[in-house]
């Protein structure tokens, strides 16, 4: 099969066996690669399983441009059923470990069960063990990599868990190339919950393609294209921290729990003070010319830390109100070290400050310990804490709406988050679409689904109509490079023409799918992991899709949206609009003929058995 | 032909495709700032992530200087900005 490596590594850790089974070319055809792969595989073998327990699976999944010479094709997914919102869950990482993979001979490797003491898994092209952890067990995740490869060589790609993800802190991240994570969705701790404490990897085969001479030339195109775009040069210099100010110009940079899209202490944590201060150097993944990875070193704590790129600055720095680029770093790179994922952690402590701030808690609820915004030890403390599930860590461990039905006084209006996945970087009030795309991300509150804001910004931040077709049109295109196991920064941030890809799927694979035929893929993904929601969350619906009462009734307070927030008839009427166009019921469940549609009639089959859809 | 008192502007992206054109020579009306320069080419100044300046990173309130190569730098590039 061209462009896959043709096999799935399955690996049980309760009884310890592996084995191999060839990649279907239905499967192949029907859901390409990395996040269709995934989704499928869990839809069909996680129903009505406890994320973290034995019967769920852990899926790692690259596609058919990972590992092959392009810009980039480097991605590789982490999936489960999450254990963050009991949903169908992925997040994907760069780095190296998906062309590893598939160099090794696999696209994907399945784990279930649980082993009875820590392992990792060790597999070098067909030699698959799995081995003992115990030494590991309790080590950062960094950490844990880094004696991996003093151990292993570093031609091993490691993937690893930390405390947290040991200690099931429901959004563990897993690490991989010192620095690099798939944050999202708990994947860590459906890791931890296996004693999986790692994954290293290294292969020596090569990826057959259909058409060498085609991908040469194309993929020689993009390169030049990449490397001639007049903005290369800034993504070298300040990567994606560069979004900082530009977010807190249009009033959409989260700040004191989103309370506000605006931060005043802006300047000390923006792509100059990064440049000036702290980065040290780049860091490309595998097949990249962007290198929008910046490495970074805090002199004054002696730690070295991979970014902090935008959604962790935006997070950690104006959510929790550290106005220094010093102390985001370093609160970075604790989070690596632990394993949580920045995006959620950010919130869960910047929830925590506002709490303690309005005194729904007070000293006797955190230990004694001042939880106020601005304060990096508090912060620090706090991590630390969460990702050992130590006092009110314990708590903050589950999440903010976990944390907020605990503490109550109408803190679940303030609990930022959809789906029970903490809301990412975007402050929205003021930006209709990029709302619906929150709203109706399949994995809960995360931007990567739709990122629709300069959308907002260029069609008018009043208008709604339009938006929800928008907003499906991005959540076809952007999660189908997840799929395919390709970067999507060359075409968000540098401009690169779709075509390219277009072109690029035959040359790779000789599958004769159009683009077009590959959007459907998309969105039969898309369709897939909502069904999987609608059969896994007794009730789940509409009710599921609306963001915290703060967006919907408490105007932003300053800022460039001073004055925004968009009430419910208007989230009702994006949501009636989104439903429609997406063939999906006023309950926000897939139709039957939407389901066969998209070649899903065992899907609608099922659902419509167990009275889930008519 | 560029005139004594024009700058060189440079659009990457989506905002080339807002402005119609990947580079042009803008007459400066008086001395208008970087965010002027972009809505006088028809990109709305909020579009812009980054400005540059002969190669290094200005605000958005700099006032270029005649035979200054101004690059704008739009926040996102891929498709994000237009409809269906």
């Amino acid at each position: 099969m061209n462009g896959y490596a043709g096999k799935i590594l399955r690996v049980d850790l309760s009884t310890g066996k592996t084995w191999t089974e060839p990649v279907d070319p239905k499967l192949a055809r029907e859901y390409l690669g990395g996040r269709g792969f995934a989704a499928r595989l869990i839809y069909d073998e996680v129903k009505g399983a406890e994320a973290l327990g034995p019967d769920n699976r852990l899926v790692l999944a690259s596609g058919p441009f990972a590992g092959v010479f392009l810009p980039a094709g480097a991605k590789a997914t982490f999936a489960a059923k999450s254990s963050a919102t009991g949903l169908y869950g992925d997040a994907n990482v760069g780095g190296h470990l998906a062309a590893e993979l598939k160099y090794a001979g696999y696209d994907a490797i399945v784990f279930q069960g649980s082993a009875d003491r820590p392992v990792y898994l060790f597999v070098d092209d067909e030699t698959v063990q799995i081995r003992d952890a115990s030494r590991l067990w309790g080590k950062g995740a960094i950490e844990a990599e880094v004696a991996l490869k003093d151990e292993l060589g570093e031609d091993y790609q490691i993937a690893t868990i930390g405390p947290a993800g040991e200690n099931l802190v429901k959004y563990a991240c897993v690490g991989h190339d010192i620095g690099r994570q798939a944050g999202r969705t708990g994947a860590g701790a459906v890791m931890g919950s296996k004693r999986l404490k790692a994954i290293a990897v290294r292969g020596s085969q090569t990826v057959p393609v259909a058409d060498i001479e085609a991908l040469r030339r194309i993929s020689k195109e993009m390169f030049l294209k990449v490397k001639a775009d007049p903005g290369l040069q800034v993504w070298h210099d300040y990567g994606l921290g560069s979004v900082c100010s530009w977010a807190n110009s249009i009033g959409a940079f989260p700040t004191r729990n989103f309370s506000s899209g605006y931060f005043e202490g802006i300047d000390g944590i923006d792509h100059h003070a990064m440049r000036e201060r702290i980065i040290v150097g780049s860091k490309a993944c595998f097949g990249c010319p962007m290198a929008c990875g910046k490495f970074s070193r805090v002199k004054e704590r002696g730690v070295w830390v991979e970014g902090p790129e935008y959604e962790t600055t935006a997070l950690i720095g104006g959510n929790c109100a550290l106005n220094r680029i010093e102390d985001v770093a370093y609160a970075n790179y604790v989070c690596d070290e632990l394993g949580l994922d920045t995006i959620s952690a950010g919130n869960v402590i910047g929830f925590a400050m506002e709490c303690f701030q309005r005194g729904v808690i007070d000293e006797r609820t955190t230990g004694g310990l001042a939880v106020r915004f601005g304060d990096v030890e508090a912060f620090v403390t706090l991590a630390n804490r969460i990702a050992r599930r130590e006092g009110i860590g314990d708590l903050l461990a589950d999440g903010v709406k976990q944390t907020a039905a605990v503490w109550g006084k109408g803190s679940e209006s303030y609990a930022i988050q959809v789906k029970g996945l903490e809301w990412s970087g975007y402050e929205s009030r003021g930006a209709p679409a990029m709302m619906l795309a929150y709203m109706t991300a399949d994995i809960g509150a995360h931007h990567n689904r739709a990122w629709a804001i300069t959308y907002d910004i260029a069609q008018g931040r009043e208008k709604v109509e339009g938006k929800a077709a928008k907003v499906i049109d991005l959540q076809h295109v952007r999660p189908l490079f997840d799929c395919l196991g390709a970067c999507r920064l060359p075409w968000v941030e540098m401009g690169l023409d779709l075509k390219y890809y277009a072109e690029l799927f035959p040359a790779v694979t000789g599958l004769d799918l159009s683009w077009e035929d590959l959007l459907q893929v998309s969105e039969r993904v898309y369709n897939l992991t909502r069904a999987y929601a609608v059969r896994e969350v007794p009730g789940f619906g509409r009710s599921h899709d609306y963001p915290p009462e703060r967006f919907i009734s408490e105007p932003v307070p300053d800022g460039a949206t001073a004055g925004s927030r968009i009430p419910r008839d208007t989230l009702d009427a994006l949501l009636d609009d989104y439903y429609g166009l997406r063939g999906w019921d006023k309950t926000g469940r897939p139709t039957g003929v939407t389901l066969r549609r998209l070649g899903l009639g065992d899907v609608a089959e099922e659902l419509a058995a167990r009275g889930l859809v008519e | 032909m560029a005139s004594s008192n024009s700058v060189v502007v440079k659009l990457g992206g989506t905002l080339a495709e807002l402005a119609g054109t990947k580079q042009l020579c803008v007459e400066l009306p008086g001395e208008p700032t970087l965010a002027e320069v972009a809505a006088l080419v028809g990109v709305a100044p909020n579009l812009v992530m980054l400005y540059a300046v002969n190669g290094t990173l200005r605000a958005a309130d700099y006032r270029p200087s005649p035979g200054d190569e101004v690059l704008l730098i739009p926040a996102v590039a891929g498709g994000q900005l237009t409809g269906r």
